[in-house]
């Protein structure tokens, strides 16, 4: 990944003998200056004489490694006969054009549309619901822009199908991405997302649907943070702490972030508990003030493979808990832990290996008068995830992801196996395929298995966006 | 709220302290101007004329597809509190702009004065008519791999020796010197490819990209056609029975791929067709401990190889 380059060892050799003379005369210079105040007028003329030759002997010497190099012409005309040599073999190519300034997207955002759109069959519950077999899952547009100097200003944009034929639109994200290196003029690498986004929490929550590298969420994200994982409001600090190189290059950097939010973790809309209260006719009274901290190590292994360990927790802020109106108070708690491993391939990047492993803990406890969507309860749930990907060829990859995980707030739990393929024609176009087997085990129900195959067609249009950087292509 | 306002100060007074600890981790020198640049030959060039004035840091490696640069976390904690940036342009590193941000780099985003523009001034080839998908991942500006025209490389040393004089103005003789130097160096070698390697005029190719256009049209080497059916869109078999039957009609005697891209399409047309298939890099430093014009004496040579032409001698 780096190129290590060794400045030392381009310098030219001869110079170094010059140090000594250099260091001489200029200590010399500084004390007739420091001494000699009475006659300033000579000694100053003497030094800046010294100054003056010192520099004369400098240029002379690049000369004279560069006439030694055999490069330097010994005349000026010999460069300019050299020249017209040149211009005389040069065909000049009625091909080229000047450069025309062109403004693709004048004072607009950059724009890019992605689109995605879930088939599927098989038994039991459906991952589109309602019925549905053929849906555009979702439309998302993507518009950013510096808005300052220092900042740039993002807005994502989620057109989704709700069931039905029915469309919600929502943001899903719209924040300004700020550095505060720019704002104060200084060194430091702070950086922060004011306004709305996907909180640093976990591998999987932090990713948009289109970039995820199967065709659901994994489902500890999805059984213990909602289907849409957690987005909250507020203010996010992110920051290196850490970087160092190894004498072969090798780079491992530790970078920390911590963000302040009203979250929908559990609750809210998209939150589970949020979903079920509205199915019981209940109403939350509002997001959690919760906050997020993430801490990420990368390490480069060697050349081709590399390795990110992280760790995040959720919890809310101060003494504040979400209350129901029917008087159930809940107290929001989440852990993560994440490892992802990846190895290019052969020079031609084909053959490349993904191996991801994340594990989710939900704390999750609710006191006040039983109802049957808040049980009064202090559980806490596990889950877990671990995908397996391999480069088949230069646009096909071949995958397989585990799945265990409890389900929030109820005995529940769900197993699956999801093997998958993944085929890019372009790079903005991909076609997926995954089957699904999952096993549900939940408080009353009998046990219940699904088998199903989802297609999966993503696309894209418009400005290239920028991606996460362990994903292929 | 108090726990807001810790979590805050103490983010804040880790900035200043961490960064103070890992530059003399990783810099050393700190009188040394840190220099990025994205691909090897503008690094190589800022190496030639700051020697130990600079400390170089180039992203993308030579043997690597410069649109397939990833801003790994570790690129982004390097690229920080860095000085200087030489980069094409254009369209070309798409993902600069990711890493810039994410290494909180905004001094050296694109429109600050010490981001310097490789490409400025260049004449541009094949500028697209229509700028759509349809045309493949066209690079929307024009073709902005001009890096592989000596005669460009020799411009580019002019504007990497303006910059580097800008902000070392005590050091300004030493560096102008070097890039005179450089740049006879590039003349004398020029005049001699030219001169000797006129007989490549008018030989047909195929490549795999548009990468090369600069390089073939300096030498008047003629591109028939490239693997890629277009930009960026993978090979297809309908595509290259099609080349290997305009390779046949033009008498194609050679295919030039770069290291990173699969060797499948050059396989399947060198099983059609007789050719030599060359695996040649658009960058310096491959092969390995190559410089920028050692770089084009190896590319030049092992062209000439492929098609059975005398070789140049780089003399003494
Ligand atoms: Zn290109």
């Amino acid at each position: 990944m780096l190129h290590p380059v060794d400045p030392g060892a381009c310098a030219p050799t001869p110079r170094r003998s010059r140090r000594p003379l250099v260091s001489l005369v200029g200590l010399l210079s500084l004390f007739l200056a420091g001494t000699t105040r009475a006659q300033e007028d000579p000694v100053e003329a003497l030094a800046s004489a010294l100054r003056e030759a010192l520099a004369t002997i400098e240029r002379l010497e690049a000369r004279i490694a560069a006439l030694e190099e055999g490069a330097a012409p010994t005349s000026d005309s010999e460069a300019d006969q050299l020249e017209a040599q040149l211009r005389a073999l040069i065909v000049d190519d009625p091909a080229t054009q000047p450069q025309r300034t062109i403004f693709p997207s004048a004072s607009n955002p950059r724009i890019g549309v992605f689109m995605d759109a879930l088939a599927e069959a098989g038994n039991g519950e459906e991952e589109l619901g309602d019925g549905d077999r053929f849906s555009l899952r979702e439309t998302e547009i993507d518009f950013r822009m510096p808005i300052s100097p220092f900042a740039e200003g993002v807005l994502v944009a989620v057109h989704e199908d709700a069931g039905n034929n029915e469309f919600e639109s929502l943001v899903e994200e719209g924040y300004a991405d700020i550095s505060w290196s720019g704002l104060f003029h200084n060194d430091t690498a702070l950086r922060s997302r004011l306004g709305r986004f996907r909180v640093g929490f976990g591998k999987d929550n932090r990713l948009h649907l289109h970039d995820l590298p199967q065709a659901d969420r994994n489902l500890a994200t999805q059984y213990q943070l909602g289907g849409e994982g957690v987005i909250g409001d507020g203010i996010e600090f992110s920051m290196p702490l850490a970087h160092s190189d190894s004498a072969d290059g090798l780079g491992a950097t530790t970078s920390a972030s911590l963000a302040f939010v009203n979250g929908e973790l559990f609750t809210g809309e998209e939150g589970i508990l949020g979903e079920r209260a509205e199915d019981d006719g209940l109403e939350i009274d509002s997001d959690a003030p919760l906050i997020v901290g993430r801490v990420t190590h990368y390490r480069e292994l060697d050349a081709r493979s590399d390795l990110e360990f992280g760790a995040s927790f959720i919890t809310n802020m101060g003494s504040d808990t979400i209350t129901t109106d029917a008087g159930n108070e809940i107290t929001p708690r989440a852990y993560g832990a994440d490892i992802t491993w990846r190895q290019r391939g052969d020079e031609t990047l084909v053959g490349s290996w993904l191996l991801q492993g994340e594990y989710l803990q939900t704390d999750f406890q609710a006191t006040g008068p039983a109802n049957p969507s808040f049980p009064n309860t202090d559980e806490t749930n596990h889950g877990f995830a671990l995908t397996a990907q391999r480069q088949m060829s230069m646009n096909t990859y071949l995958g397989v992801r585990l799945d265990r995980t409890d389900m929030l707030a109820s005995a529940g739990e769900v197993e699956g196996v999801s093997p998958y393929f993944s085929w890019y024609p372009t790079e903005f176009f991909r076609v997926r395929t995954q089957a699904q087997y999952l096993s549900m085990r939940d408080d009353a129900t009998a046990d219940d298995s699904i088998t199903r195959l989802l297609f999966q067609f993503t696309w894209n249009f418009g400005a290239h966006m920028p991606h996460p950087y362990w994903t292929n292509l | 709220m108090q726990l807001f306002m810790t979590c805050v100060l103490l983010l804040g007074a880790l900035s200043p302290t961490t960064h103070a600890q890992d530059s003399s981790e990783s810099t050393g020198d700190s009188a040394k101007l840190r220099v990025i640049a994205t691909i090897p030959t503008y690094g190589l060039l800022a190496e030639e004329l700051g020697q130990d004035l600079v400390e170089v840091i180039t992203v993308c490696r030579p043997g690597q597809d410069l649109h397939g640069v990833m801003a790994t976390p570790a690129f982004m904690a390097r690229v920080r509190s860095s000085d200087l940036l030489f980069y094409t342009g254009l369209d070309a590193e798409l993902w600069l702009d990711g890493m810039l941000r994410g290494a909180g780099a905004v001094n050296l985003l694109p429109g600050n004065p010490n981001a310097i523009v490789m490409s400025t001034g260049v004449p541009l080839k094949e500028v697209p008519a229509i700028l759509d998908r349809s045309q493949g991942d066209v690079h929307a500006f024009g073709n902005p791999h001009m890096w592989t025209d000596p005669l460009v490389v020799r411009d580019m040393a002019t504007r990497v020796g303006d910059a580097l004089v800008r902000l070392l103005p005590e050091h300004a003789e030493v560096i102008r010197d070097r890039e005179e130097a450089f740049r006879l160096r590039l003349t004398k070698a020029l005049v001699r490819w030219l001169t000797d390697y006129a007989s490549l005029a008018n030989t047909p190719l195929v490549t795999y990209h548009q990468s090369w256009r600069y390089f073939l049209d300096r030498f008047r080497l003629v591109r028939v056609g490239t693997l890629e059916p277009k930009p960026r869109v993978m090979p297809t078999s309908g595509h290259l029975t099609k080349l290997v039957e305009t390779m046949q009609a033009r008498d194609v005697k050679l295919v030039i791929r770069e290291p990173w891209q699969h060797p499948q399409a050059s396989e399947f047309v060198a099983e059609r067709v007789d050719v030599t298939v060359l695996a040649l890099s658009t960058h310096p430093g491959w092969p390995e401990g190559t410089g920028i014009i050692e770089h084009f004496e190896h590319n030049l040579a092992e062209i000439a190889r492929a098609l059975d032409l005398p070789v140049s001698d780089p003399g003494e």
